[in-house]
């Protein structure tokens, strides 16, 4: 088990290394000047006096952008081995303190959202299998398709029209307490909770049909006992799994929710310094992001070797 | 030999009260443009506003309390709150309250007040200006403020490693500036330059304070120090920015109108970019004023005795689409007259501002400095002209309705922002098509824009600029701006133009300057090297219990007379 | 990085697609499915929609029409007009060609190229493997929806494009699925028949594993359809989705999305078409899956 973990573990510095260099590429690959970006005249009413070819020039070089492209990299990697991540080019400020103000509002949102549709998912799977091939199957299973169905941006506005705007329950903006955080939670969980409830049902039917299911019931145990106690377990594991499956999912979902609810967050920071072509934060914030799945994901295959002992590793 | 020029009627060394009465017209002209913004629209949107404004800024000098909080929902969030680098005008709006200019520009008289600087002179050849500064002003972090601070300020913007990206154009041809005693500064230029007062009435050039600089550096942009009325207490990036009253402020600027310290304990400026949830804000109290309200909602909010409306206008270019002059079929000057009488712009603009904004009709917006109004008659909406102009350029109807000359068919490259623009071009395609004209719209984020006008791969492209001074034109259609920076995306060096503009950048003279840009308008629109589209103008939408609202000269709130309404 | 968990419940193996005569069970089983016969039946529906707009329909998608903005629900519009005084009816009706098609080619485009992945690297192994599956590890590291934004913003933004960076940011699914297949079915004793008969790699690879791969792709490729719709909606949303004056939904969400407070049915009206659309789609896609293989579980 140790050994498995170690290996996964090197595994992933490959990994991490590949992100780095794609992200440099493709950011290289995009149209787009970000010295031409800082002077530009955009968001929406900007102004500049007249800005000389000098101004410009001497943008570029203090940006590092003149250096030929495996200089750049080799610089950012070398800086960026030693957790030094530079200063965005928008803000000025050091990268590494930007990320770690809003990765910790991401990781809330993600959490609590996955929470959420653990629950709900949950909840209605076991109901949809409990209840097979019954109206109440296909009522729960249309139920729980519905929040997968439809783009988290539209289903942020609904839930702000309603529960802010007409129903005045809820904060429809902010970063602070609790309040703020049930409607983008609530909007990711909503996404992820058809996915979750549509893999619960299937295991549960799987786990229903099992050797020692029947085996407690005919020891006599009762329906709830079996449910709770065997089934419902038997079932988590492959929820386990879906936890990282669904990481990127969610994450994507963070982009967008955050947008709309002017949620702090990484996603946010990544679309705005991809659109505005601050190399040094989207490399961060990508390698962040990828970070953040890998780890997901190693610790999912970790605890599934825990959770279902019959799977051996060499 | 210096040959003083007086800056304004009030007599700076007496101080404010002389300065009241001035101050108050000005700034009720501030908010009467806003008014005439909406009225020339003309959609009798705004007949209740008038009278609003005025009984809120009448109520506003009369009872006001000190005491409070106001939330800002802010449309935009500033990269930094160093007013030396950022080149954003919602950033520079904020920049006022942090940090004093040192004079105030009176655009209803051409004139300038005294800000941190209570007079000045300019030497007859234009190259020496002489400032008196104000006394007994403390920057916030207690550092007195001096010639010196003014010289720090000025000299580190030229230093490269500060990145300035609008301070440093806005110095010109600055050389060095000479501390002659405490309060007396020179400031020394290579060549005349007569919009240097402007600029300095603008929050880039504001004084920063040099102990602050050296104490937090490139980190300045965090920790801003200045002079305001307001102290930068907290900024939490994506979310919001805390601003606290200046218990000391005893130096109100002329555009101000009261004395002593700002009323509000502190301005909370949230963040909310999405433009459908700051609307949102503003409705269940989250936001107490916004920068910018829905255009289809305010109409709606201004018949709502819960909240107040403000349309300020911001002067500069309007919105318009620069025509690439040297790539084809626009480098024909009929075809570029034919696109302007092809767009009926009153119906384009009401579809999109729902009289909140009115067309533009030249280079510059209606409450310029030296605007001409003589552009206003030139492209009347008219598709017979149009097809007339097009019919005898060798441009005929092709089999599917799009005009053909020698084989090639007539299409417009036309790259332009998703959001209110890309709506802007939809309809200008439609009007386009209906002239025989196939317009490629392409929406795509602002850096990939501008790497295709770059390189001139373009035909309508769009620029934006605000500024209280006509040398906007130089920064749009001066030659030397079509590589570098690129704001000049007509993309046709014209030696002509470039010597016009360059004699009314020199030129100190305001009445012959004003001469010289009526005629630099009348030649651009000439050339039709531009699509003028709409007057920008900011759209603030104010809970009813905020009071002492008044405008920027580009629009932002001077949130130092505000105050909140007890109870 | 997970080709070192022996694909545990499996990506199913070998075996599982019914065959020959097995096709009228597979379709009678279909129509037992509650779920199943409701999402065809709406997709049946909107497909025709799509198919008849110009007879369904009585405006003109594209053209703008000022003064009729914004007018509401009525027996002239159903569906209302939008701000530039367009039949929203019409345009979700059209729309339908646009959004439909831009889901199902994103899909194609990543299964195609995903399975030839898969099927590389299941066959062959090895360095193959190790190469294919390190590339698809960082793709699959590298978040979705910021992949897309990157390849939108590299080809620049259309409809087309859209469609490409959709499908690429879905390719590893398709390639994980088909390796996990082609690892178990290459055990199987018939391909080892196979190559002791001769046959060349690329015929064993069509001819006896594709074919077991197929139950499994078509339950994803379906399921996928529904997602590529929304990630492009995603992409309108964030400023780099379809070019106007398409109506796309996605598009026309977003922006339509200002007037949610004062015109509401210009964005509700193409959110209820892409939500029902969706709906549809994954609630047939379930139902395939329940009659195709009643084991795999996850998307």
């Amino acid at each position: 088990m140790l050994a498995y973990a170690r290996t996964r573990v090197l595994l992933t510095l490959p990994v991490l290394l590949g992100v780095s260099l794609l992200t440099f590429m493709i950011l290289h690959l995009i149209p787009g000047d970000p010295a031409r970006m800082l002077l530009g005249d955009m968001g929406g009413g900007s102004a500049a006096g007249d800005v000389s070819d000098e101004a410009y020039e001497n943008l570029r070089e203090e940006l590092g952008l003149n250096d030929p492209l495996p200089v750049q990299y080799a610089n950012y990697l070398t800086s960026a081995l030693q957790g030094d991540f530079g200063r965005s080019f928008q803000t000025n400020r050091p990268v590494r303190e930007s990320i770690a103000e809003v990765l910790p509002y991401t990781v809330q949102l993600t959490v609590v959202g996955l929470g959420l549709a653990v629950l709900i998912g949950g909840l209605l799977g076991v109901i949809a299998a409990l209840h097979r091939n019954t109206w109440v199957d296909s009522a729960t299973m249309a139920v729980s398709l519905v929040g997968l169905a439809m783009p988290s941006f539209w289903l942020g506005f609904i839930l702000i029209q309603v529960f802010s705007l007409r129903l005045a329950w809820l904060p429809s903006t902010g970063s602070g307490d609790l309040t703020t955080l049930i409607l983008p939670a609530a909007t990711l969980g909503l996404v992820a909770s058809g996915v979750v409830a549509r893999l619960v049902r299937s295991t549960m039917l799987e786990v229903l049909r099992q050797e020692y299911v029947t085996t407690a019931r005919a020891k006599g145990l009762g329906e709830r006992i079996v449910i709770v106690r065997h089934a419902l377990r038997n079932a988590l594991i492959p929820v386990v799994t879906i936890v990282g499956l669904q990481f990127g999912a969610l994450l994507a979902g963070a982009v967008i929710v955050e947008t709309v609810f002017a949620r702090r967050g990484l996603g946010r920071l990544a679309v705005e310094s991809i659109l505005r072509r601050d190399y040094p934060m989207v490399q961060a914030t990508i390698l962040v992001a990828a970070v953040g799945y890998v780890l997901v994901n190693l610790l999912v295959d970790l605890s599934y070797a825990w959770l279902d002992p019959r799977i051996k590793y060499s | 030999m210096a040959e003083k020029r007086s800056p304004s009627p009030i007599d700076p060394r007496s101080g404010l009260p002389g300065g009241r009465q001035s101050r108050r017209d000005l700034v009720r002209r501030g908010v009467g443009l806003g008014i005439s913004a909406a009225a020339i629209g003309g959609f009798g949107l705004l007949d209740a506003h008038p009278a609003r404004a005025r009984a809120a800024l009448a109520a506003g000098q009369e009872q006001a309390t000190p005491g409070g909080t106001v939330t800002l929902g802010y449309s935009s969030e500033p990269p930094t709150m160093d007013p030396r680098v950022s080149g954003a005008t919602h950033a520079w709006r904020l920049f006022y309250n942090i940090f004093d200019p040192l004079v105030v520009y009176d655009a209803e008289n051409n004139q300038f007040l005294p800000g941190l600087a209570t007079e000045w002179t300019m030497s007859p050849d234009g190259l020496v200006y002489t400032f008196q500064l104000r006394d007994g002003v403390k920057f916030h972090d207690g550092t007195p403020f001096d010639g010196e601070a003014v010289k720090f300020t000025f000299d580190s913007i030229l230093d490269p490693e500060l990145k300035s990206l609008t301070a440093i154009g806005y110095l010109g041809p600055y050389e060095r500036t000479e501390v002659i005693d405490p309060l007396t500064i020179e400031v020394h230029f290579r060549e005349p330059y007569a919009p240097f007062l402007n600029n300095l009435a603008h929050s880039v050039l504001s004084p920063v304070s040099p102990t602050a600089v050296a104490k937090f550096g490139a980190d300045f942009g965090t920790n801003p120090v200045g002079t305001g009325p307001f102290m930068f207490k907290e900024w939490q990036q994506q979310v919001s920015m805390t601003l606290v009253r200046n218990p000391d402020y005893a130096w109100p600027i002329a555009a101000y109108q009261h004395e002593g310290p700002a009323y509000l304990d502190e301005v909370v400026v949230r963040f909310i970019l999405e433009p459908t949830t700051l609307m949102g804000t503003l409705e269940n109290g989250e936001s107490d004023i916004i920068d910018a309200v829905l255009p289809q909602e305010v109409e709606r909010i201004q018949g709502d005795s819960g909240y107040q409306m403000f349309l300020p206008e911001v002067p500069g270019s309007p919105q318009v689409l620069p025509l690439n002059a040297a790539n084809p079929p626009t480098d024909e000057l009929p075809v570029r007259q034919a696109m302007l009488h092809s767009l009926d712009m009153d119906t384009i603009i009401e579809t999109l501002w729902y009289g909140t904004r009115k067309p533009a009709q030249g280079p510059l917006s209606s409450p310029t400095f030296a605007y001409n109004p003589a552009v206003e008659a030139m492209y009347p909406y008219d598709p017979e002209r149009a097809a007339t102009l097009l019919d005898e350029a060798g441009w005929a109807r092709g089999g599917d309705g799009i005009r053909e000359k020698d084989g090639q068919r007539l299409t417009l490259e036309y790259l332009t922002f998703s959001g209110v623009q890309g709506q802007a071009g939809e309809l200008i395609q439609a009007y386009l098509l209906e002239a025989g004209m196939e317009v490629n719209l392409q929406q795509v984020e602002y850096a990939a824009m501008a790497a295709a006008f770059l390189a001139g791969e373009h035909n309508i492209a769009r620029v934006y600029f605000s500024h209280t001074d006509p040398v906007v034109l130089s920064t749009l259609y001066h030659s030397r701006n079509i590589p570098g920076t690129n704001f000049n995306r007509t993309m046709k060096p014209d030696p002509e133009l470039d010597r016009m503009l360059d004699a009314a950048t020199a030129e100190l003279d305001p009445e012959a300057r004003r001469e010289q840009y009526l005629a630099i308008q009348q030649y651009i629109m000439d050339q039709a090297l531009t699509i003028p589209l709409w007057e920008e103008v900011v759209l603030w939408g104010a809970r009813a219990d905020v009071q002492g609202i008044h405008f920027q000269p580009l629009g932002g709130v001077w949130f130092y007379d505000v105050w909140r309404q007890q109870g | 990085m997970q080709q070192t968990l022996p694909a545990p419940r499996a990506m199913l193996g070998a075996g599982s697609t019914p065959a020959g005569r097995g096709r009228w069970a597979l379709v009678r089983r279909l129509r037992q499915n509650r779920g199943a016969v409701v999402g065809f039946a709406l997709l049946a529906v909107v497909i025709a929609l799509a198919l008849a707009a110009p007879l369904v329909t009585t405006h003109d998608p594209i053209k703008i029409n000022p003064p009729a903005r914004n007018l509401g629900p009525s027996p002239e519009h159903w569906m209302g007009t939008d701000q530039f005084g367009r039949d929203v009816f019409t345009r979700v009706v059209y729309g339908a060609r646009i959004s439909l098609p831009v889901g199902l080619i994103a899909v194609a485009i990543a299964a195609v190229v995903g399975t030839v992945l898969g099927l590389l690297a299941g066959y062959y192994g090895r360095l193959v493997d190790g190469a294919v599956m390190r590339v698809i590890d960082i793709m699959l590291a590298f978040p979705g929806i910021l992949m897309a934004l990157v390849v939108v913003a590299i080809l620049g933004a259309s409809l087309q494009n859209v469609m490409i960076a959709v499908g690429i940011s879905e390719i590893p699914r398709y390639t994980r699925l088909v390796r996990g297949s082609v690892l178990s079915a290459r055990e199987n004793l018939y391909v080892d028949a196979a190559r002791i008969t001769g046959l060349r790699d690329a015929a064993i690879l069509f001819r006896h594993i594709l074919p077991n791969v197929v139950g499994p792709m078509v339950v994803l490729a379906t399921l996928s359809v529904g997602s590529a719709i929304l990630a492009a909606a995603g992409l309108s949303f964030l400023g780099l989705g379809a070019q106007p004056p398409r109506p796309e939904w996605g598009a026309m969400l977003a922006d339509g999305r200002q007037f949610l407070g004062s015109h509401w049915w210009i964005a509700t009206m193409p959110g209820f078409a892409i939500a029902l659309t969706v709906l549809a789609i994954n609630m047939a896609g379930d139902g395939l899956r329940d009659v195709l293989d009643p084991r795999l579980q996850s998307r």
